[in-house]
Parts: C-alpha cells; sequence; structure tokens
C-alpha cells in the first residue's frame, strides 16, 4: 500500500539518479578530454622546444664551426686512402708482422706536434700559431746522443698469432699431439 | 419593488470589475506564457547544444608543428632554413612619454646601425608604428625592455633562420621583412614553401651539406691562396642530374639583412648567373663530337702543331708547344689549340652548331634559381669562330653548363636537365641522347689519362680514379683579351671506371704562388681544389679510394710519345 503509493516518488528517484549517472559520465569525459587536450599541447609544446634546441645546435655546431675546430683545435685531416680497409685480408695484415717471425719495428707514434717541436728546441721563446691549441701529450727529445731510439715493438704485435714465439709453441703443440695420435 | 438593493451604479461597478480582473488575469497568462516559451526556447537550445554539437577542440592541438614557412633540408634530412620565433622591436612614437633626445641617444647606445639622429627622427615622426629593429637578440630585447619606456613594443615574428650561415647562401637565398623569397630558392619555391597544403612538409634538396661544405671549404682555401677574384664549383650527379654541392665564393650571410643602403654584397651566383669563356675544358667535349661525326676514325692519327696557325688575322698557337706531329690523345694530355682547332674546322660550323645546341649551351641553364644567365653563343660562325670554339673561345657559358655538358660526357651520352630538388628513383628524367655510348666510354679513358700523363696530375686524388681536362682561359675586356688576367678550370668526374659524380672547380683571375712556380694555370691552381675535394667527399658519397683499382689506359699511352731518355 506504502510501496504503491510512493511509486510515483520511486521512479522520480530513479530517474534522476540514473540522469545523474549519465551526467557524471558525460562530466568525467570531458575532464578526460581536457586533459588529452593538456597532454597534446604539452606534447606539441616539447615538439616545438626540441625543434628550437635542435635549431640552435644546429646553428652553433654548423659545418664550418665544425670544421674551424677540427683543423684548429683538435688537428684532424680527412682520411687518406691508406686508411681505408677494403676487405677482411687487408684488415687481418694490419695486425701482423710484415714477415712471420721477424720482430715487427714501428717508428714511434708521434702526433704531428712533436717534429715541430724537435725544431723549436733552440728558440723556444717563437709563438707558433699553426699548432693545433689541443695536442697529445709529448715531449721534447734532448739533444744530440744522450737518448739513442731503441726499436720499440708494439704490443699487439708482440702477442699477435704469427710471431717467433708463437711458432715456436704452435711446432711444440703439434709435436706433442703427434706423438699422443702414435701411441693411440 | 424591493428587489434592486443595490443603486444599478454598483451592478455596474462589480461587472466592470470582473471583467477587468479577467482582463489581468489573461494579460498575466500571456505574459506567462510568454516568459516560459522563452525559458523553454533557451532550455530547449541548451538541450540541443549539449546533445547536437561535438566535441569543441582546440585549434592549436592537432600533434604535428605547421610552421609558417616550409623548412628547407638537404638530401639527409639536415635543416638549411627554418622559420623561427624571433623577436622584434619597435615603438610607437605618438605614445612616448620620456624625453625623446635621451631615448634616441640610449637606443643608438644599444642599437648602433642607425646614428642618434636616426633614432630622434623616428619617435618624432607622425606615423603610428615605427620598427627599430628586425630579428633582435634576447639580451637586446631585455636591454631595451630596461629601458621603462612604454611606447616600446617587443614582439615575436617569424623569422628565417640559416643554421648553417654562409654556406650555400646563393643556393638558399634569403627572404625580405614580409618573409617573400627575394632570392635563391627562396624566390622561385615561394609558393610551395608558403602554400598551406604542403609547408608541414620540408622543402628536400639534392644538395649534400657535408659535401657541399667540403667544397666551399677548398674552395675558399685556394681563392684565400691564389687571390682569385672569385671562386665557383659544382658537383653533379651524372646519372640523375641532382645537384649534390653548388657554390660561389665570394659569399654572403642570408641570416643578415641588407646594410643601410638596401644593399647586399656578393649576390651574383657565379655558376649560374655569369658566364665564362672556359678554355679547353672544351676539347674532350670537340673530340667527342668529332668521334660521333666520324671526322676522327682513328684516334692515332696525328696532326700538324709544328707551328702556330694563322687564319685571317688570328694566330692559334699553343701554350706548351710540342713543334711535332700530335695523335688525340697526345692533343688532350698537351692542350693544344693547334690540332683542336684543326678537327673543329673539320668538323665544320654546321655540325658544331648542332652539337652546342643539343648541349643545351644556346639556353638558359634549367635550375631552380632565378634569373639565369644565358651564353653568349656565336650567331655568325666564321671559319676563326669554328676553330676558336672547339677549345672553348669565343663561346661563353656558365660553370654549370659545362658540368651539365661534362656529365652526358661520361655517363654514356645522357644529357638530364640538372636540379637542386631531390630526385627520388622514379622522378630521374630520361633525358636526351647526345653522344654515343661508345664515343662517351673512350672519352672517359681520355679522362683519366689527362689526370695521369697530362695537365691534370695535380687533381689526381689517391685511390679515387679522377679523370678530368683542365681550361685556362686568358679574360676577355674590352673586345680584346687581358693576357694578365685569366679563368682557371678544372672539370673533372670520378671515379672513371664508373663515373657517379662530376666536379667543376673554377677560379676568377688566381695569381700563382711559390709552389705553383709562380703559374696559375689550371693545372696549377683549380686542379688541386678538385684532387682535395674529391679526396674529401668520395667516401661521404659512398666512393671509396682503391688504389688496386683502376681505368686500363696501356693502349692509349702507347699512343704518347716520350723521349728516348723517359722511354
Amino acid at each position: 500500500m506504502l510501496a504503491a503509493r510512493f511509486r510515483s516518488v520511486y521512479w522520480v528517484a530513479l530517474a534522476s539518479v540514473a540522469g545523474l549517472g549519465c551526467y557524471m559520465v558525460t562530466q568525467r569525459v570531458a575532464a578526460e578530454r581536457t586533459s588529452l587536450e593538456k597532454l597534446e599541447r604539452d606534447i606539441w609544446r616539447t615538439r616545438m622546444s626540441i625543434r628550437n634546441l635542435e635549431t640552435e645546435l644546429g646553428t652553433r655546431g654548423s659545418l664550418s664551426q665544425m670544421e674551424k675546430w677540427n683543423i684548429e683545435v683538435l688537428d684532424l685531416r680527412a682520411a687518406n686512402s691508406a686508411q681505408f680497409v677494403r676487405e677482411g685480408v687487408q684488415l687481418a695484415s694490419l695486425n701482423a708482422s710484415p714477415v712471420p717471425g721477424a720482430p715487427a719495428t714501428v717508428a714511434a707514434v708521434r702526433p704531428a706536434g712533436v717534429v715541430q717541436a724537435k725544431a723549436e728546441v733552440p728558440r723556444p721563446a717563437e709563438p707558433r700559431v699553426e699548432q693545433p691549441m689541443l695536442r697529445h701529450a709529448n715531449y721534447v727529445r734532448p739533444e744530440g746522443e744522450r737518448i739513442t731510439p731503441l726499436p720499440q715493438r708494439v704490443a699487439l704485435s708482440g702477442a699477435g698469432p704469427l710471431d717467433s714465439s708463437a711458432l715456436a709453441d704452435i711446432g711444440r703443440i703439434a709435436r706433442v699431439e703427434a706423438g699422443e695420435a702414435r701411441e693411440q | 419593488m424591493t428587489a434592486i438593493a443595490a443603486p444599478p451604479a454598483r451592478i455596474r461597478e462589480a461587472a466592470s470589475r470582473d471583467s477587468a480582473l479577467a482582463t489581468v488575469h489573461f494579460r498575466l497568462m500571456v505574459l506567462m506564457l510568454l516568459v516560459s516559451g522563452v525559458v523553454l526556447l533557451i532550455v530547449a537550445k541548451l538541450i540541443w547544444m549539449g546533445v547536437a554539437a561535438g566535441p569543441q577542440r582546440a585549434n592549436v592541438v592537432s600533434g604535428g608543428f605547421v610552421p609558417a614557412r616550409a623548412d628547407i633540408v638537404d638530401r639527409n634530412g639536415e635543416p638549411l632554413a627554418r622559420t623561427i620565433d624571433g623577436w622584434s622591436i619597435a615603438i610607437h612614437p605618438r605614445e612616448v612619454i620620456s624625453d625623446r633626445r635621451e631615448l634616441a641617444q640610449k637606443l643608438a647606445a644599444l642599437m648602433p646601425e642607425h646614428s642618434a639622429a636616426w633614432y630622434w627622427r623616428a619617435l618624432n615622426s607622425n606615423r603610428k608604428f615605427v620598427y627599430l629593429r628586425k630579428r633582435a637578440m634576447p639580451e637586446l630585447v631585455r636591454q631595451v625592455n630596461a629601458l621603462g619606456e612604454p611606447a616600446v613594443a617587443l614582439g615575436r615574428e617569424p623569422e628565417r633562420l640559416y643554421p648553417q650561415g654562409m654556406m650555400a647562401a646563393h643556393v638558399l637565398g634569403f627572404v625580405d621583412n614580409d618573409s617573400i623569397g627575394r632570392s635563391g630558392l627562396e624566390l622561385t619555391n615561394n609558393g610551395r614553401l608558403t602554400d598551406a597544403a604542403q609547408r608541414g612538409e620540408p622543402l628536400m634538396l639534392a644538395m649534400d651539406s657535408r659535401v657541399q661544405a667540403a667544397l666551399e671549404s677548398e674552395l675558399n682555401a685556394a681563392m684565400v691562396k691564389h687571390s682569385a677574384a672569385a671562386a665557383t664549383g659544382i658537383v653533379l650527379d651524372v646519372h640523375t642530374g641532382e645537384v649534390v654541392a653548388l657554390s660561389s665564393l665570394p659569399s654572403y650571410n642570408p641570416n643578415v639583412g641588407p646594410d643601410a643602403n638596401g644593399v647586399r654584397s656578393n649576390e651574383l651566383n657565379m655558376a649560374t648567373q655569369a658566364v665564362f669563356e672556359l678554355g679547353s675544358t672544351f676539347k674532350p667535349l670537340t673530340i667527342a663530337n668529332a668521334i660521333d661525326q666520324h671526322v676522327v676514325t682513328d684516334i692515332a692519327r696525328r696532326y700538324d702543331a709544328r707551328a702556330a696557325l694563322r687564319v685571317g688575322g688570328y694566330r692559334i698557337r699553343d701554350d706548351h708547344p710540342a713543334n711535332r706531329w700530335l695523335n688525340v690523345p697526345e692533343m688532350l694530355t698537351l692542350s693544344s689549340n693547334i690540332v683542336t682547332a684543326q678537327i673543329a674546322e673539320q668538323i665544320g660550323a654546321a655540325r658544331m652548331e648542332r652539337y652546342f645546341r643539343a648541349l643545351g649551351f644556346y639556353d638558359k641553364a634549367a635550375i631552380e634559381l632565378p634569373n639565369p644567365r644565358r651564353p653568349l653563343t656565336p650567331h655568325f660562325w666564321a671559319r676563326t669562330t669554328v676553330m676558336t670554339s672547339g677549345y672553348g673561345h669565343g663561346i661563353a657559358i656558365t660553370p654549370l653548363h659545362l658540368a651539365n655538358a661534362y656529365a652526358a660526357l661520361v655517363n654514356g651520352g645522357i644529357l638530364r636537365p640538372a636540379t637542386l630538388l631531390r630526385r627520388r628513383a622514379g622522378q630521374v628524367p630520361a633525358g636526351r641522347r647526345v653522344i654515343a655510348p661508345e664515343t662517351s666510354a673512350l672519352m672517359r679513358r681520355l679522362l683519366r689519362l689527362i689526370v695521369t700523363d697530362g695537365t691534370g696530375r695535380r687533381a689526381d686524388a689517391a685511390g679515387m680514379r679522377v679523370g678530368g681536362k683542365t681550361g685556362t682561359a686568358d679574360k676577355s675586356s674590352g673586345g680584346g683579351y687581358n693576357r694578365n688576367a685569366r679563368v682557371s678550370t678544372f672539370a673533372a668526374a670520378f671515379p672513371m671506371d664508373d663515373p657517379k659524380y662530376v666536379v667543376v672547380a673554377m677560379l676568377d683571375d688566381p695569381h700563382g704562388t711559390a709552389d705553383t712556380g709562380g703559374f696559375a694555370t689550371a693545372g696549377m691552381v683549380a686542379a688541386p681544389i678538385v684532387g682535395k675535394v674529391v679526396a674529401r667527399i668520395g667516401p661521404l658519397l659512398g666512393v671509396y679510394p682503391d688504389e688496386a683499382r683502376d681505368v686500363d689506359l696501356s693502349d692509349l699511352r702507347g699512343m704518347i710519345w716520350k723521349p728516348k731518355a723517359e722511354r
């Protein structure tokens, strides 16, 4: 009886709850959309600043500036033809001694600056502008015979696969293996 | 008779009151209906707006960024021109409140490109708005702002920036204050760059900025070393006609506007807007023509070069006379004018003209740059004209024409229009045949021979198989030739076993130095540029030096006579 009387009230309540629910969903969607837009605007702004920073970096590091640094500061040159390796055999040959078994002698690796430094020992006060500002650490060779240049072994070629001790090792192992094979 | 208690006047009164009340009610009802109608209308409209209208989205939020003017990038996507938001400084002269004279002096101290008097005039002008500086640095903007004058207007405006500065300035060009292209590609492609539909996509050039930088650096070094008036260089892809690098020195900085007089120096593009008699670089072209026309059927045949040729009142002589009979390989390696003149005469005027027309020497260079110069070509082919044009005198073309002709000479004989824009695989035009493929194959070997055994030795970059021809021409001045001023050119291609790129280097009025023995000939001043450029750009373009490879020249070398001592 009571329920029947209040039926219309229930209906109204139900309808308003449903309406409110729908409204809440709409609000929720609108809020999400707003945050999405904010995110997209952030992305856009970030892209803009990436672009601006890229432009600034490109302008500061323009090719002419790079070339200036390469020549004046780092003393870099374009690679010459001998520095290009065309095949595997050539690459492997870089690591081997010219004659198997013979000790590899190499000239001391000197940066460009050392040779000039040797010439300027008698008159160290003279400024040399063509030298790069950034150089490898080097030392000035004393004059005369106080230091005799010794043939230097490059560490890599000493441990290389084809020097004399390695060949001797290979021969010894081969003999041992041959002996083992005979015993079996 | 007592029925009527109220006086009739009152009855009438009551009746009229009722009707008045009804009227009021009626009016109220109408008013209420109107109000509720309006309310209903508003509610209906609100509902309609809520239901029917889609989500309103901000215009800026589109994910991508569309610049006001399209970027220009090189073939690797490296930016060469971009539009950024720059600062501008302007003033509203009528609204100035501080002391004008003092303000003018402060502005002149901050922006010294104009005098204090100029600023004072600007501040007293009756204009509403005057630009004081566009492209202002943020530091300057802060200082101007610190002056505290409310009439100063600081604004952000789109500004064209060329990140590489002076590099490729003649190719890119520049824009004016209203962002309208005024030179170079900015002018010729203005429509494409500002088109709303296309400007989101950058304009991609065929240029490789690393190659361009290498070319400009070597050209500049040579120009300074030999005190030349100007230098030009072109690197052209022989198979597609793409201009990989194009430089004209001295150059200008497109980031900097014109000076106070509105003048911009060095605006002339020597590669497309100036013509030169390019001298002996024409000889390989003439020989190719002669072989195609069956004028030269045997390159071992000898021509008399014992004495200078007398044609009319004109003497054709060699710079380094051999004083003997020369065959074609010798003629090219020694660069003999006398022999070339004889061969050109045998080809004849009609066939020379037809050939030069086919090579495009009678037309403006087809390139996307403004005001290309039309070559100076002979109108009347006298006997001397035929002979001298065979070795590049009496005909003046742009360096770009020469590069394009050399591309056809070495690529199998197909001439394609050059372009500054990137050509994708399917976009390369078919071109038209100007030289027979067999002739082109022979010319490649002859060009290589000139570099290994002839005047072009200084261009021989190790392992790069360079082939090319020197050309030293006296500069024409006032109807005659100035023997003290010359144009030294070297036109080359590499690698000669499978040519991929043509390199042309030209110095205008170079002077000899100690290491060239005082000579300013092309072999001494222009060939080394090509050698250095090729050694630098080869690996960048995928051509690696290989000293174990070369063109087989043994048969051609056998034709070159050597004195007994050298044999």
